[in-house]
C-alpha cells in the first residue's frame, strides 16, 4: 500500500457531526425567520410533532393502512415478478413473446394509470396497493431474468451429468443460483412500492392513510406535522433497508468468502 | 503395430466396456456455420483401463468425451456402454469431472458431494455417509462444511472427484480436470488420482493438454488430429500401474513423451492454421 491521506477523525464521528451541523443550520434558519415557519418547521418542532402524532389513534390507523397497502402491493409484485422472471428467463419462447410488451409497459410512466385504478378499484386500499404492484413488478422481473442469464452454463452441464431432472435444476441450480439476484431485485421492488403507495395516497386515496394525513396537514399549513410524518416514513424506510441488507448479505455469504491458498 | 490400434491391445485384463463406432459430432455456431468437431471415431476401452486423449486445443477432445457420456447429440455413429447405447447422461454408470466451475458455489463441500445421490433420490443419512467416505478417500473430509470459494483450485477438483465417485460409476470421464492448476499442483494431484484409480479400479478416460500427465497416468495415450478430430495415433505405455514419481524421470517416460510430442506438434500447427482460416472466413462474412 502506498501512503494515503487519512481522516483525522473516525468516519462515524464525522458523519454524526455533519448531520448535527445540518440540524443546527436548519433550526437557526427557521428561528431567525429566514424562511417562514408556515412553510418550514424547525427540527425541534418536528420532533415534538413526531411524538405527538405517534400517540394519535387516527395517525396510527393511517400507518397501518399504508403498511397494508405496501405489503399487499409489494407481495403481489414479488410473487408475480419472480415467477414471470423465471418463465421469461428459462423459456426463450416466452421471452420472445412477452418481452417487448412488458418492456413497453415498463417504459410507460405508471402514474398515467392512476385514474384507471380509481375507476376499477375505488378509493380503498386496493388502488394504492395495485399501483404499487404495477410499479414494483418490473424491476423484479428484469433482475431475475438477468440473474438467470448470468448463471454459469458449466454448472448446468455439471447438473446434467449428475442426473438432475428439469425440476431438480430449477430447485437446486436456478433458484439458489439466482437467489442473490432475486433479493436485490426485490429490494428495488420495495423502493418502488413504497414510492408508489405514497404517490397514490397523496393523489387519489379517500381512506385515512399516511398520504392522506400529509396532504391534510399540508393544506392546513401545519408544517411540523407534515415533517413529522415524513420523518416517520423515512425511519420506516431506513429500517426496511437495514433489514434487507442483512438478508442480502446472508443470502450471498458464499460469494464473500475469501479464496484460499493454492492446494 | 497391431492391425487395429484403436482396439484395446491383446493381453489387457477386462472386457471392452465403452465402445465408440463411427462417432461424429457437428454443431452450428451462432453465426450459422457448421463445425465438424469429431469425425468418425472408432474406439474401444476396456474395463479398468486408463486412457488419455491428447490433442491440439479446439480439436474436439472435450466434445468426444461429452459424446461418450451422453451429454452431446451425435451426428452419426453410436456409443455403447456394456452393450447398451448411450444417448443421454447415465449418472449411475458414467461420471464426469470437468475442468473448473464444477462445484456449486452456494453449497458446502458436503452438500456438493451428495448432489448426484440427491438427484438419484438417496436418503439424506445414506448420501451423507457415502459422501463423507469419498471425501475421506480424497483427503478432504475435514473441510466438509466449507464453501468452495474457501478451497484452493486443487482441493475443489478433489471434491469434484469425490462427488463423481459417490455415484459408483463404471466409467469416469475427466475433461482436463487439472487444466486450471499450476504445474506442481498438477503433479501432486496426478499421483493422487493414480492412487484413487488404483483403489477403486475405475475405468478412466482422461482428456488433457499435458504430455507428462498423459504418459504418467495412462495405459494408452490417444493423439487426436486437428479438427475435425480423429484418432491419429495410439501410444501404449508399457509400465505397470500405479507408477510412482520416479517414473517421471525414467527413460521410458522420456522416450514416450518425445514420441507423442512429435505426433502432437504436427496437429497443433494444423489446428492453428484451421483456427486462423476460420477467423478469416468469419471476418470476411461480416
Amino acid at each position: 500500500m502506498g501512503r494515503r491521506l487519512r481522516w483525522p477523525w473516525p468516519p462515524t464521528l464525522v458523519r454524526v457531526l455533519i448531520i448535527a451541523a445540518w440540524l443546527v443550520v436548519w433550526e437557526a434558519v427557521v428561528r431567525f425567520g429566514l424562511v417562514g415557519q408556515l412553510l418550514v418547521a424547525p427540527p425541534s418542532s418536528t420532533v415534538v410533532a413526531m411524538v405527538e402524532l405517534a400517540g394519535l389513534p387516527e395517525i396510527q390507523a393511517g400507518f397501518v393502512e399504508t403498511l397494508l397497502e405496501f405489503v399487499v402491493g409489494f407481495g403481489v409484485a414479488a410473487v408475480v415478478g419472480t415467477l414471470l422472471g423465471f418463465v421469461l428467463g428459462l423459456s426463450p419462447a416466452a421471452f420472445r413473446i412477452l418481452n417487448s410488451p412488458l418492456m413497453t409497459l415498463y417504459g410507460t410512466p405508471k402514474s398515467i394509470f392512476l385514474p384507471l385504478f380509481v375507476v376499477f378499484l375505488g378509493l380503498g386500499y386496493q388502488s394504492p396497493a395495485a399501483f404499487a404492484a404495477l410499479s414494483a413488478v418490473f424491476p423484479v422481473i428484469i433482475t431475475v431474468i438477468a440473474g438467470i442469464r448470468a448463471l454459469d452454463q458449466r454448472l448446468l452441464m455439471t447438473a446434467d451429468s449428475l442426473g438432475a431432472s428439469r425440476l431438480d435444476k430449477v430447485r437446486f441450480v436456478f433458484l439458489p443460483g439466482t437467489f442473490p439476484a432475486i433479493i436485490s431485485g426485490l429490494w428495488l421492488g420495495i423502493k418502488q412500492a413504497l414510492l408508489a403507495v405514497l404517490l397514490a395516497e397523496m393523489f387519489i386515496s379517500g381512506t385515512r392513510n399516511v398520504g392522506y394525513w400529509i396532504a391534510h396537514y399540508a393544506s392546513a399549513f401545519q408544517a411540523a406535522s407534515v415533517y413529522a410524518l415524513i420523518a416517520w416514513l423515512s425511519l420506516l424506510a431506513i429500517a426496511l433497508g437495514l433489514a434487507w441488507r442483512r438478508l442480502e448479505a446472508h443470502a450471498s455469504r458464499w460469494r464473500l468468502t475469501e479464496r484460499g491458498a493454492t492446494l | 503395430m497391431p492391425e487395429d490400434p484403436t482396439r484395446s491391445p491383446a493381453g489387457r485384463p477386462g472386457s471392452e466396456i465403452l465402445t465408440a463406432s463411427g462417432v461424429s459430432v457437428s454443431f452450428q455456431t451462432a453465426a450459422g456455420a457448421r463445425i465438424d468437431a469429431v469425425d468418425a471415431v472408432d474406439l474401444g476401452i476396456h474395463e479398468g483401463e486408463f486412457v488419455s486423449i491428447i490433442g491440439p486445443s479446439g480439436c474436439g477432445k472435450s466434445t468426444l468425451l461429452r459424446a461418450f457420456g451422453g451429454l452431446t447429440r451425435l451426428s452419426s455413429g453410436t456409443v455403447t456402454l456394456d452393450g447398451e447405447r448411450v444417448v443421454r447422461p447415465q449418472p449411475d454408470k458414467i461420471a464426469f469431472v470437468f475442468q473448473d466451475y464444477t462445484l456449486f458455489p452456494w453449497r458446502t463441500v458436503l452438500a456438493n458431494t451428495v448432489m448426484g445421490l440427491q438427484f438419484r433420490g438417496v436418503g439424506r443419512r445414506e448420501r451423507e455417509e457415502t459422501a463423507r467416505h469419498f471425501l475421506q478417500l480424497v483427503g478432504l473430509d475435514w473441510c466438509a462444511g466449507s464453501f468452495p470459494a474457501e478451497l484452493s483450485g486443487g482441493m475443489q477438483q478433489r471434491v469434484a472427484i469425490a462427488r463423481a465417485l459417490t455415484m459408483n460409476p463404471s466409467v469416469l470421464l475427466m475433461d482436463e480436470p487439472f487444466g486450471a492448476l499450476d504445474e506442481q499442483t498438477r503433479t501432486l494431484l496426478g499421483s493422487e488420482l493414480a492412487r484413487i484409480v488404483e483403489e477403486t479400479g475405475k475405468t478412466v478416460v482422461f482428456v488433457t493438454h499435458s504430455l507428462a500427465e498423459a504418459v504418467f497416468l495412462s495405459d494408452r495415450v490417444l493423439v487426436m488430429s486437428a479438427r475435425p478430430g480423429q484418432i491419429k495415433d495410439v501410444v501404449e505405455v508399457p509400465a505397470q500401474r500405479p507408477r510412482d514419481e520416479s517414473f517421471l524421470t525414467s527413460e521410458v517416460f522420456d522416450r514416450l513423451r518425445r514420441r507423442i510430442f512429435s505426433s502432437l506438434i504436427e496437429e497443433v500447427h494444423r489446428q492453428a492454421a484451421v483456427n486462423e482460416e476460420y477467423r478469416r472466413a468469419g471476418t470476411s462474412d461480416s
